[in-house]
């Protein structure tokens, strides 16, 4: 229907999520019209981003350092490792200024409809960092939906066998809602009264 | 309640038009395909979230367009209020009360509520179980709107676990169904909670309905049909136990036939009128007094249970009933209900069943001024 150069950018537009084909169309055609100055700027963007920031080895937060700065901060509990399912959740986290432990990005949560089972996601990695004595406990901070449920009790039924509590934030998140949505003062008080899963 | 305005932009086949409705009759002729149908949807849209025609949502976007939006304004007892829906094939449903942008879609429910009477609802008596349970589930979210969370809740965990249970080798249990049992568990027993609870009162209101269309001649008895539960005085409790363990006990089976067997996504209502079953013995006259005694019932209940009349959505079903049905059904609205119906022609609704009415003529998705 469209010239090559065309049809190869609304493909690669509609991978991504929320894109769909319409959306994909307007979004290249939108490109095709700006100035060459814009396009070049934002296709550098994406090329700096892949070049600059990478995982951290540690907790798979995104960083231009070697390590992230919660792994980096040598001030914060070694003992308790919150997990959530995308680094932008760290942010809501820490806007609770409740927390001062230790991180893990997941990378998503279990959910057959995507094809995402647990192999897909970081849990071989989560379980390297509890071969220490060190961590006592787990907090799962996944998204209080389905699949963030199932993905928690995934990890309880593999984790509390190896002597380390596992809890949840406590319910009140809003309902069915997602977790960067959540305000901070709700998402703090469902920290403190987390419980055992 | 009352709906004083409608702007439809870029909804189905019109542009943008604006209504103006009388708070008490308002006739909608044209000919077949004008778009008359489409008017009544989307103020059935406003009440219920969703058509009562289709599922997906983008259907409704005028073809060739990118979104679509459905405007209107209403006064309720307490006041007048706005209520506003924009549609768009790649994002999800938005919607703004009182001018306001809405975080959830949901939040649309509760304000205006609206009961459609049209052909198709014989086949709430003739067609499968998923129409009866659509008209009970809708019938709950009109007057408890969280039902609406549950009832996606449900959809949603059903989704995941039939897709897993198709994606397993037939048979192995390896554990990874155990992980969505207790939501589907939960959302599953509060869906059948609110069905049961609404499905008392509704019974009444439609049995009483029913009799007084059958000169007390006919009984109509409405039972909830399901595995995880009776149907009788058993709490959230009792039926999620029932629930789990009906789960565990069915669990080879779902693992072998790659489906979720249990829940109320398998419920049913039975229809019996005189004590048969008036989908299976019923002559074509008993199943439509039927439906218009389970939609009647609904019309009541909502009256009931939000102390306000309802809208009434009455799409080509005046030509459809008998006289005896149509004088009845005129009679229950007569007062106090904001009434749209539907014709063809303005001569197919009898005078006296009209008085005072606005007629609103549309051709091809325009209104025709009155010349
Ligand atoms: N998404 C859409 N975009 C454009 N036109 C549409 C869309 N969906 C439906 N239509 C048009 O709307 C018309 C049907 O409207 P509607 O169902 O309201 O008809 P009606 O007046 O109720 O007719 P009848 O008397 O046959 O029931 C058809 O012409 C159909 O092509
Ligand atoms: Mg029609
Ligand atoms: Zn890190």
């Amino acid at each position: 229907m469209y010239a090559t150069p065309v049809s190869n950018l609304i493909d690669e537009l509609s991978k991504m999520p929320g894109i769909g084909p319409k959306s994909a169309q307007r979004l290249a055609f939108y490109l095709l019209k700006a100035s060459q100055e814009d396009a070049q700027k934002l296709a550098e963007a994406i090329v700096h981003l892949k070049e600059t920031v990478k995982f951290c080895p540690v907790c798979y937060n995104v960083t231009d350092e070697p390590e992230c700065e919660f792994c980096a901060d040598t001030h914060r509990d070694d003992t308790i490792i919150c997990v959530v399912e995308e680094a932008n959740d760290i942010v809501s986290m820490e806007k609770t200024g409740e927390y001062r432990g230790r991180y893990h990005v997941l990378g998503g949560a279990i959910s057959p409809i995507d094809g995402i089972g647990p192999d897909d996601l970081r849990i071989k990695e989560l379980l390297k960092r509890l071969e220490g004595d060190e961590v006592a406990e787990i907090i799962v901070a996944t998204n209080p939906n389905i699949e963030g449920e199932a993905t928690g009790m995934y990890l309880a039924k593999l984790i509390k066998p190896l002597g380390v509590t596992v809890t949840r934030l406590a319910s009140g998140l809003p309902i069915g809602g997602d977790l960067e949505y959540a305000d901070e003062v709700t998402l703090g008080s469902a920290l403190k009264g987390r419980r055992e899963i | 309640m009352r709906l004083d305005r409608l702007e439809l932009i870029n909804y189905r086949n019109y542009d943008r038009t604006i209504f103006d409705f009388s708070p008490q009759l308002n006739l909608i002729i044209g000919g077949n395909a004008q778009g008359k149908t489409n008017v009544l949807e989307a103020v059935y849209f406003l009440s219920a979230g969703n058509s009562h025609r289709i599922s997906s949502a983008s259907q409704l976007i005028k073809q060739g367009e990118m979104s679509s939006a459905i405007r209107s304004k209403i006064t309720k007892d307490n006041g007048p209020i706005t209520l506003e829906v924009m549609l768009s094939p790649s994002e999800k449903k938005r919607v703004k009360v009182g001018g306001v942008e809405k975080r959830r879609f949901s939040d649309l429910l509760g304000h205006l509520h609206a009961v459609i009477f049209s052909p198709e609802d014989l086949q709430l008596v003739k067609g499968g179980p998923e129409r009866r349970r659509s008209f009970l589930d809708d019938t709950v979210v009109q007057i408890y709107p969280p039902h609406d969370y549950w009832r996606r809740r449900y959809e949603r965990v059903l989704r995941q676990r039939n897709i897993l249970l198709k994606s397993r080798s037939q048979g192995v249990d390896d554990g990874s169904l155990e992980l969505w049992d207790k939501n589907l568990v939960e959302a599953g027993t509060k869906l059948v909670v609110g069905r049961l609870t609404v499905l008392n009162k509704l019974d009444k209101f439609a049995t009483q309905a029913h009799l007084q269309i059958t000169n007390q001649t006919e009984t109509l008895r409405i039972d909830y049909l399901s595995r995880v539960t009776s149907g009788g005085v058993e709490g959230p409790r009792e039926i999620g136990g029932k629930f789990h363990k009906e789960l565990v006990k069915r669990r080879k089976d779902e693992l072998d036939r790659k489906i979720t067997l249990v829940g109320p996504h398998r419920d049913d209502l039975t229809l019996t009128v005189n004590g048969a079953d008036v989908r299976l013995y019923g002559s074509q006259g008993q199943q439509r007094t039927v439906a218009l005694a389970l939609k009647l019932g609904q019309f009541r209940l909502i009256e009931e249970e939000v102390k306000e009349r309802p809208l009434l959505l009455l799409d080509d079903v005046m030509s459809e009933l008998d006289d005896d049905r149509r004088s009845f059904l005129v009679e229950t609205i007569r007062s106090g209900t904001q009434v749209f119906i539907t014709a063809t022609t303005r001569d197919s609704i009898a005078d006296q069943h009209i008085g005072d009415c606005k007629v609103i003529r549309i051709k091809d998705g325009k209104l025709i001024d009155e010349g």
